[in-house]
């Protein structure tokens, strides 16, 4: 379904519940997976989930059109991504770049495949400043655009290029040693 | 140098079974909880703001227009009083027997035109006692 068609179920009052969870279904697995590959663990990825899509119920009513409904909702999760990181590391009074935790996790392999050198990409990627990982995730995993990646961050599309080619250098270093 | 073009893109993590199917239904749930989505037309959000202005400067003008239709009354009253003579409030006065005590009770003094008003009625000039009988003297 277009999301033309799907905004204007959720603002019809009478198709507004079958509306929002057919959206629900239509980005799901894109936000989940989105916010997986920053969070690693799946519980800490299922509350962010289900709050973008909280946050996406209570303001869709405000939403112009003016963006993609797309861009829009990965708006969405990737602020409640970056605060979430920002709040862990500042509840704990770890230093930004500290990613024990999720390091701990990938070694542990708990939900995640046995594939070593899979795993040793996670490592590297977990070396890349929050907002840097992201962007990277974005172009490397889900193939968007710099222009997509560019009104979803709110960055330009040359400094995008660059922080990717400079995360894929530090990616590659790193799967050296 | 390892590159990255060389490792096949792959997802490593794994969803409990049945995850996304019950994700949608957990979201209603916790929606169903929460009110409703307002949908904010482009006027209601106008009007939101549109509204209070209006209603401020309604107030705004109300008491202006008060004010001013005040001031021009005290205005109007003094303006009229300067325009009789002299002559003829004091023939006003004679007629209807008003005492200097009516006339002062009538004026709302300020604490220097009190001053002023005692020093004109009580003040004495700097003399000295010897001065004072001389004159005194000399007015018999």
């Amino acid at each position: 379904m277009e999301d033309k068609e799907l905004l204007s179920k959720i603002r019809n009052p009478e198709t507004q519940h079958y509306g929002f969870n057919l959206l629900v279904r239509t980005y799901q697995q894109r936000i989940y997976w989105h916010i997986r590959k920053m969070v690693i663990d799946h519980d800490d990825a299922d509350d962010l989930t289900q709050e973008v899509f909280i946050k996406i119920h209570k303001a869709i009513g405000n939403f112009r059109e003016d963006a993609q409904l797309f861009t829009w909702i990965y708006r969405i999760a990737t602020n409640e991504c970056l605060t979430f990181l920002k709040k862990k590391r500042r509840r704990f009074f770890l230093p930004l770049e500290d990613v024990g935790k999720e390091l701990s996790l990938i070694d542990s392999s708990a939900g995640i495949s046995e594939d070593e050198i899979q795993k040793k990409l996670q490592k590297a990627l977990l070396t890349l400043p929050d907002k840097q990982r992201l962007v990277f995730n974005m172009k490397y995993f889900d193939d968007l655009s710099y222009e997509v990646i560019s009104e979803i961050t709110g960055t330009s599309v040359g400094a995008l290029k660059a922080s990717y080619h400079h995360a894929v250098k530090k990616i590659e270093v790193y799967l050296t040693q | 140098m390892k590159k990255l073009e060389d490792i096949p893109k792959k997802n490593i993590f794994d969803v409990p079974e049945g995850y996304f199917d019950r994700l949608p239904e957990i979201i209603q749930s916790r929606i169903s909880v929460s009110p409703a989505p307002v949908m904010i037309h482009s006027w209601t959000r106008a009007l939101r703001y549109a509204l209070p202005l209006t209603a401020f400067i309604a107030a705004g003008i109300f008491w202006y227009q008060n004010y001013s239709s005040s001031f021009s009354a005290r205005v109007d009253v003094e303006s009229e009083l300067a325009s009789i003579h002299s002559d003829q409030l004091a023939a006003y006065l004679d007629d209807h027997e008003l005492t200097t005590e009516d006339l002062v009770e009538t004026v709302n003094w300020s604490s220097d035109e009190l001053n002023d008003l005692e020093n004109a009625v009580y003040f004495t000039p700097d003399v000295t006692h010897r001065q004072l009988e001389e004159i005194l003297d000399e007015s018999n």
